[in-house]
């Protein structure tokens, strides 16, 4: 097994390499110049060439890039063009909110997911089984920032249970909105993923053996059939997991909600290129660590998964 | 199946319990928040810094003013009066400035002195500090040499005594005093800033953690000197930084030292709202007390709105929306084309079907609310009939006129589209001249109209500085054509002539005077096609009174009041 992770975490260099390269590639077919959008509409060339210089703009870009590399990897993703700020700064700073937002979104899905979806695989076509497939449709149809504003809307306008959009100071009930907005795809596709996988083990011989055996149907269901019908279950959750970590630009955007993807987005916006580069390399890093873990995750839940 | 149910009632109760644990842990619900006496101002975007000397965006500039104070201030009607000088001497060649200091304070409680406002702007003026207004202390003696480390001091900032410093232009300006107005000017506390620098108080501050000193070069201390600013404010200002948590809100409290007038709110926070529709919804929600500006989709709704439309103010900004005519380009050589097109457009229809109202009716260039100044210009009359006669005259005289005419705006704004459109129809309908639509992205939009390249293109100024200088000398000039701020390569020696010599002017009502015929000069060669003079609409909750905000941005809060709802 370590053998695995190890081979694993090497299959990371090249990710990561690519990665870093197609993104810097895009800085440098992207029209404009970013130290110029970053000055304003008329800016002082000579501070102009001053930081282009600093950010090392005057140099081949293939030089630019291996440098990047050099300094990435021992922890320094440059400073802010815009704030001054060093880019792993911001990143620590806004980590810890997308954690915990994607961690809350992930509870709510599952939470209510799964159990709608055993409920839902148990009582099939019956008016519970098709009201929670049509609200998991529903879930999954509708845009991410058409259900963050319903719900502003319904819980701080009209009812003010909750007291506004925001970080607040930590406070839960900040996070309620914004989690199960992010957590309402993930919490769909969960449903949907275990009513008919469960569906599929439902109909397994080893099922109808158990039954024959006298056991009782909640059994047959929790300990047998939903123990199988698991594994593509993780899948989901994890492929979920690693992209909500990666930053819901959307969602934290409407909650206004400080994590990563709104500073993705304000760093786009202001053409921050060193910040802009440092998120997406981050994120990257995220989305395959996360990847990576659910993938050895499955060794210990299905034994019969070889790791070759 | 009971023990399914059991689980989503679970989950049910959770989440209602986790509701009511929030509005309780909140203090109360916000009408009890308003009454504690924190006044809540919006902003859209983080502040990218509150270092005084690297502010450039209006949104830092907003809260930095709360904090610091340069010598002198705007007051409400755009007059230059004191701030941190009580009063100031000009000679009479008007190159020497000297400035008396008052009694004033920062907030750590230690006195300012004229050694204070030297080393601030020589702060500035340290490439070190990474400024980009080293520019406001261009005519400053000795601010060159200073910068380029060919001189220890900048020898035109001298301390005559604890109180009284000297300033020593190189050459009479009239905008001195408007450029010592900028944030860049502000005086700072070199106590605070230098702690910092010598890295004690940033070590314990910051999350960095230090790396070993392998590179001797390495620049973390410098940026953690560099950001002393997110820890600590350096000012004499009403206010003085309690917290600033990144993209999501800065917070500040009543300096007990200063001068003036002391605050009447307990707290004062700057929420971070990024979205246009949710700093809309928190507004009603209760949750802020001043909204600025209104999203343009949100005015009509809120003129409309029986309460919102009570709390609506307007702003007549010092700026203008006009579309550019690349005058050295076909078919714009030609006076008599850029007049047809003037005349060719209904741009009323523009304020009142594309605006909505929002703006008014460009008449010149520049804005009415410019203070002290008279415009002598008026709009060009909408008259097709008229505008067609004038090309047929132009093409007489030998005007080339393109089968087709580029004309570009920047992508993602769907008004400049719109506009675009509604002139492309009219310029067709009337002149017969097919208008070739471009939209291109902002940053190679600038870098083509610097280039000249599009023969019209639309833009937009906000005033620097309420001084008409603002908007001719810089957007017009022939020597600032291309790059430095004319894109519309604009040349007529009469117009330049009165510009400069306005520059040299030291009598305010005659400067005016020379300003005032030289935007008449360019608006009869139609430089542009000017569209509207900017308004810009605030939302403030009716218990807030003494909020007050011009074109140069809102007044201190100090004076602002919270009533009971």
């Amino acid at each position: 097994m370590i053998q695995y992770a190890l081979k694993r975490i090497l299959y990371l260099i090249p990710v990561f390499i690519g990665v870093t390269f197609f993104t810097f590639l895009i800085f440098l077919v992207v029209p404009g110049d970013p130290v110029r959008l970053a000055l304003g509409q008329h800016p002082n060339p000579e501070l102009q060439q001053k930081i282009e210089h600093e950010l090392g703009m005057d140099l081949p870009w293939y030089i630019r890039y291996f440098r990047y590399i050099g300094k990435a990897v021992q922890g320094d993703l440059g400073t802010s063009i815009r704030t001054g700020e060093p880019v792993t700064k911001i990143i620590l700073d806004r980590f810890p909110a997308t954690l915990t937002l994607t961690v809350a979104a992930m509870v709510f899905a599952i939470i209510v997911g799964l159990p709608a979806g055993i409920f839902s695989a148990t009582k099939q076509y019956s008016w519970i089984d098709n009201t929670f497939m049509v609200m998991a449709l529903v879930g999954i149809s509708m845009p991410v920032f058409v259900l963050g504003l319903i719900l502003l809307l319904i819980f701080v306008s009209f009812l003010h249970i909750v007291p506004g959009t925001g970080y607040g100071d930590g406070q839960l009930i900040y996070m309620l909105l914004p989690a199960i907005t992010l957590g309402t795809i993930p919490m769909a596709i969960i449903s949907r993923m275990t009513r008919s996988s469960l569906l599929e083990v439902m109909g397994s011989d080893y099922i109808r053996t158990a039954r024959a055996k006298g056991i009782k149907e909640k059994s047959v269901i929790l300990k047998h059939a939903f123990k199988n019908a698991f594994i593509p279950v993780v899948t989901v959750i994890g492929n979920n997991f690693a992209s909500l970590m990666a930053g819901a630009i959307i969602t934290e955007r409407v909650f206004n909600w400080p994590g990563i993807g709104s500073a993705t987005i304000s760093a786009i916006e202001q053409r921050d290129l060193p910040v802009v580069m440092g998120l997406v390399f981050f994120i990257a890093v995220i989305f395959v660590i996360v990847n990576l873990i659910v993938d050895i995750s499955y060794i210990f839940i299905d034994p019969r998964i070889k790791l070759e | 199946m009971k023990r399914f149910s059991s689980i989503v009632a679970l989950f049910v109760v959770a989440l209602v319990a986790l509701a009511g644990c929030g509005t309780s842990t909140d203090g109360g619900t916000p009408t009890e928040q308003t009454r504690s006496g924190t006044l809540r101002v919006a902003i859209g975007q983080d502040a990218p810094t509150l270092d005084p000397a690297r502010v450039t965006d209006t949104t830092s500039h907003e809260v930095t003013k709360q904090m610091y104070e340069g010598l002198v201030a705007y007051d409400k009607e755009l007059n230059i009066v004191a701030s941190l000088a009580s009063s100031w001497d000009i000679s009479p060649d008007g190159t020497l400035y000297t400035f008396h200091l008052r009694d004033a304070k920062f907030a750590t409680g230690d006195p300012v002195t004229a050694n204070d406002v030297k080393w601030s702007f020589e702060r500035v003026l340290n490439p070190a500090t990474k400024s980009e207004r080293t520019w406001i202390f261009d005519e400053v003696a000795g601010a060159f040499d200073y910068t380029a480390g060919k001189a220890q001091e900048v020898t035109g900032i001298v301390v005559k005594d604890d109180k009284t410093v000297e300033i020593k232009l190189t050459e009479y300006s009239p905008i001195f005093l408007h450029k010592m107005t900028y944030s860049a000017a502000y005086i700072v506390n070199r106590k605070i800033i230098e702690s910092y620098d010598n890295n004690e108080a940033a070590e314990e501050k910051t999350e960095i953690p230090a790396k070993e000193g392998k590179e001797p070069e390495k620049t973390e201390s410098q940026l953690k000197s560099g950001l002393w600013h997110s820890y600590e404010s350096a000012g004499t200002g009403p206010f003085k930084l309690q917290e600033w948590k990144k993209d999501q809100k800065v917070v500040l409290i009543p300096n007990d030292n200063y001068w003036g007038q002391k605050s009447m709110v307990e707290t004062l926070v700057f929420p971070v709202i990024k979205d246009d529709t949710i700093r809309m919804q928190e507004y009603q929600a209760g949750n802020i007390d001043v909204l600025y500006p209104i999203p343009d989709a949100d005015f009509e709704r809120v003129k409309n709105d029986p309460q919102l439309s009570t709390e609506i103010s307007q702003v007549k900004d010092l700026a203008i929306y006009y579309i550019g005519f690349q005058n050295k380009l076909e078919p714009f050589t030609n006076k008599k084309v850029r007049q047809a097109f003037n005349m060719a457009v209904n741009r009323q229809d523009i304020v009142d079907k594309i605006f909505k109202g929002r703006h008014t009716l460009a008449t010149g260039i520049i804005p009415p609310s410019m203070p002290n100044y008279k415009s002598l210009t008026d709009a060009y009359p909408y008259d097709p009939t008229k505008a067609k006669q004038l090309l047929e005259e132009a093409i007489k005289e030998g005007a080339k006129v393109p089968s087709k005419v580029v004309f570009a705006f920047n992508q993602g704004n769907v008004t400049h589209k719109n506009i675009a459109e509604f002139i492309q129809e009219q310029i067709k309908g009337n002149l017969g001249i097919d208008l070739q639509l471009e939209s291109v992205e902002w940053a190679t939009y600038l870098k083509r109209i610097d280039d000249g390249a599009f023969p019209m293109f639309r833009l937009g100024w906000v005033a620097d500085y309420p001084d008409p200088d603002n908007f001719l000398w810089v957007l017009l000039d022939s020597s600032n054509a291309g790059p430095k701020g004319g894109g519309a390569f604009y040349s007529n020696p009469n117009f330049d002539k009165l510009v400069r010599d306005a520059k040299k002017e030291k009598d305010n009502e005659k400067r005016m005077g020379l300003y005032a015929e030289a935007e008449k000069i360019a608006m009869e060669d139609a430089c542009w096609m000017p569209i509207v003079f900017q308004n810009s609409w605030t939302l403030v909750k009716p218990n807030v009174s003494g909020y007050f905000r011009n074109a140069m941005g809102p007044m201190m809060y100090n004076t602002v009041k919270i009533g009971p709802k």
